[in-house]
């Protein structure tokens, strides 16, 4: 079967029935979907007005990987200040490369990424550190520093940009707090579970107040119930005005928040759709002759 | 802007703790290098010393034939103090002479083995300028009193050899030596780059300059020179007291103990050891932030 047609029953909206109850959002278990999702989106403010000044933009980019791979065709987005955006798709479809050509790990091979109107590609080493500070990036595997204290990992964030202790103190308090780590700020992410080492890792994403997040597969080891956790915290960040782009395999969570999608297959954007409407992905080029799309098709 | 560095010493010292034997050995091995630099160094200093101040005495001995009278070397004693470019002249009469007082000191019981003085009269000449002597000596070659010119020291020759042969044996260790260290603290820098690379990867994800992510380890590779440097001198600064008062104590020969060359050797092992760690960091890091940024992604 084609990946791209797939559609699983779960993804129509008439039969959308959770994967998992959702702990949390409804009041009791009979509570229907549409109102434990009205209920989630509401909570979390989906359809708060959205600017209409770009943040990013990606123009035909394409990306070549040294050792040949096409990991994107011409790929073209644009996304909005204070939005919110999945980037959903088959595995090795490219979705970690359009995070990575933003934070500027990987260059475009052709095509121009805009960051807040600067074509990152022609970043220097210290503009590609100035924009750094700009965004936030959230990974799958965390990236805690083990040796370093919930508190430590956070400061040391803030020390290698200089900021005064007074400042540091007051903002990795208040980040904690946010993440709901404060009582825990002197123990190791080892003493933490998954989803609390997902929270520091934002709350380490934060720091520096960056206007736009990024996060690669956040939930990706984690629980569904603790995804939910996960995803409320990005909403609620969200809705202070972050642009948050996130990369998921979380199709439950996909279809629950009623975000804007982006559906990736074959390295191209195959499907865009707006917030508020039920995603569905649409008919994709990709064919039987897409072996990475094939073989992904089981893990969704 | 201090809360900053003391920031990244703690950086520094935390990695270092974090693989203590190649801190050791990059430690020692500044050391060892800093140690033979430093005795390769005293030896030279020491040589050029001696030979500095043997030469200020610019002397040299003009024998006289052993025929003529004590009367007449006399004489010829009076013409050599006369001459305009001998600054100072000292009359030997044979029986003082440093070579028979010598050996009367080291045969005093057979007095009789060699009683009679075979040694000439002779006269220790001091030139008023190291250039003066060759010409003073072929002048006084001339004359029927004199049968010979001779340097005093032929020490001086001896010490210049050796301290040629000092410095360049010298210069060949110590590039062996320095190179190794260079390999040595190379190694131990790319072992923190490997071990801190997550650390590395979050600066830079969170927006730190490249000077700012080099900067700990750079700091390391000179926290490692300043140390070897101070191992090295720690062990090199009594061991020479210690040689200077024996051979002063044995030999009657004064070591070179104070005065600025000293100092500035001091000065110049802390420079090189500082020098050598930065070296040898700056390589590694240089390397390492040049790499496929694909390298860092899975910190
Ligand atoms: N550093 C790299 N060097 C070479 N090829 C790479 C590199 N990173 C990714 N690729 C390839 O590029 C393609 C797209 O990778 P990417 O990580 O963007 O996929 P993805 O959509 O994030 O997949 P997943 O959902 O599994 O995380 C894959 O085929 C992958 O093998
Ligand atoms: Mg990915």
């Amino acid at each position: 079967m084609n990946a791209c047609s797939l559609q699983p029953a779960t993804l129509q909206p008439c039969n959308l029935q959770p994967h998992q109850p959702l702990p949390r959002v409804g009041t009791a278990p009979d509570v229907g979907i549409f109102r434990a999702m009205f209920h989630l989106g509401g909570e979390l403010g989906y359809n708060r007005a959205v600017s209409e000044q770009p943040v990013i933009e990606l123009q035909q980019v394409s990306v070549v990987y040294p050792n040949g791979i096409q990991a994107l065709q011409e790929a073209d987005l644009r996304v909005n200040k204070g939005e919110f955006v999945f980037l959903v798709g088959p595995s090795g479809e490219g979705k970690s490369t359009i995070l990575k050509l933003l934070y500027r790990e990987v260059k475009a091979t052709t095509g121009h990424v805009l960051v807040e109107g600067h074509d990152v590609g022609r970043l220097a080493a210290v503009g590609v550190a100035r924009l750094r500070r700009r965004l936030g990036v959230v990974f799958q595997d965390f990236r805690l520093l083990d040796y370093k204290t919930v508190r430590e990992n956070l400061t040391f964030a803030m020390q290698v940009l200089n900021t005064p202790p007074q400042i540091i103190r007051r903002r990795v308090n208040e980040l904690l707090e946010q993440v709901g780590l404060l009582d825990r700020r002197h123990d190791f992410p080892q003493q933490l579970s998954g989803g609390e080492q997902q929270r520091l890792c934002i709350a380490r994403a934060l720091i520096n107040h960056p206007p736009i997040l990024l996060a690669d597969e956040p939930t990706g080891n984690l629980d569904p119930e603790t995804s939910v956790d996960i995803f409320r915290l990005l909403e609620a960040i969200n809705l202070k005005g972050t642009t948050v782009i996130v990369a998921t395999h979380d199709h439950a969570m996909v279809d629950r928040m009623l975000r804007r999608v982006v559906y990736m297959c074959g390295g191209r954007i195959v499907g865009d759709h707006p917030a508020g409407s039920y995603y569905q992905p649409d008919e994709c080029p990709c064919d039987d002759a897409a072996p990475a799309a094939r073989g992904a098709s089981a893990e969704w | 802007m201090f809360s900053r560095l003391e920031f990244f010493i703690t950086e520094t010292f935390v990695s270092m703790r974090r693989h203590p034997a190649m801190a050791f050995a990059a430690t020692i091995c500044i050391a060892a290098s800093l140690f033979v630099a430093g005795i390769v160094g005293l030896i030279v200093l020491n040589v050029n010393y001696a030979t500095d101040t043997t030469l200020n005495r610019v002397r040299f001995n003009v024998y006289f034939q052993p025929e003529i009278s004590r009367h007449e070397a006399w004489v010829a004693y009076k013409r050599i103090l006369d001459m305009a470019r001998v600054e100072e002249a000292q009359f030997i009469p044979k029986e003082k002479s440093p070579f028979w007082l010598k050996y009367q000191q080291n045969h005093p019981d057979t007095k009789n083995l060699l009683n009679r003085n075979p040694l000439p009269d002779s006269v220790v000449v001091k030139a008023r300028d190291l250039e003066d002597i060759k010409a003073l000596k072929l002048a006084m070659l001339e004359w029927g009193e004199v049968r010979s010119v001779r340097d005093t020291p032929d020490l001086i020759q001896k010490l210049i050899n050796v301290s040629e042969a000092v410095k360049q044996s010298g210069i060949i260790i110590g590039i062996i030596l320095i190179a190794l260290s260079l390999v040595i603290i190379h190694h131990t820098i790319e072992l923190t780059l490997y071990a801190r690379r997550r650390e590395m990867f979050i600066m830079g994800l969170v927006g730190a300059t490249p000077a700012t992510i080099a900067l700990p380890f750079l700091l390391e590779g000179i926290i490692y020179g300043l140390f070897g440097a101070g191992v090295a001198l720690g062990i090199l600064v009594p061991l020479y007291r210690f040689a200077a008062q024996k051979i002063a104590a044995n030999f009657g020969f004064a070591l070179l103990t104070k005065g600025p060359e000293m100092t500035h050797g001091l000065i110049a092992v802390l420079i090189a050891g500082v020098a050598l760690g930065f070296i040898g960091s700056v390589v590694s890091v240089c390397k390492y932030l040049r790499t496929p940024k694909s390298r860092l992604t899975n910190a």
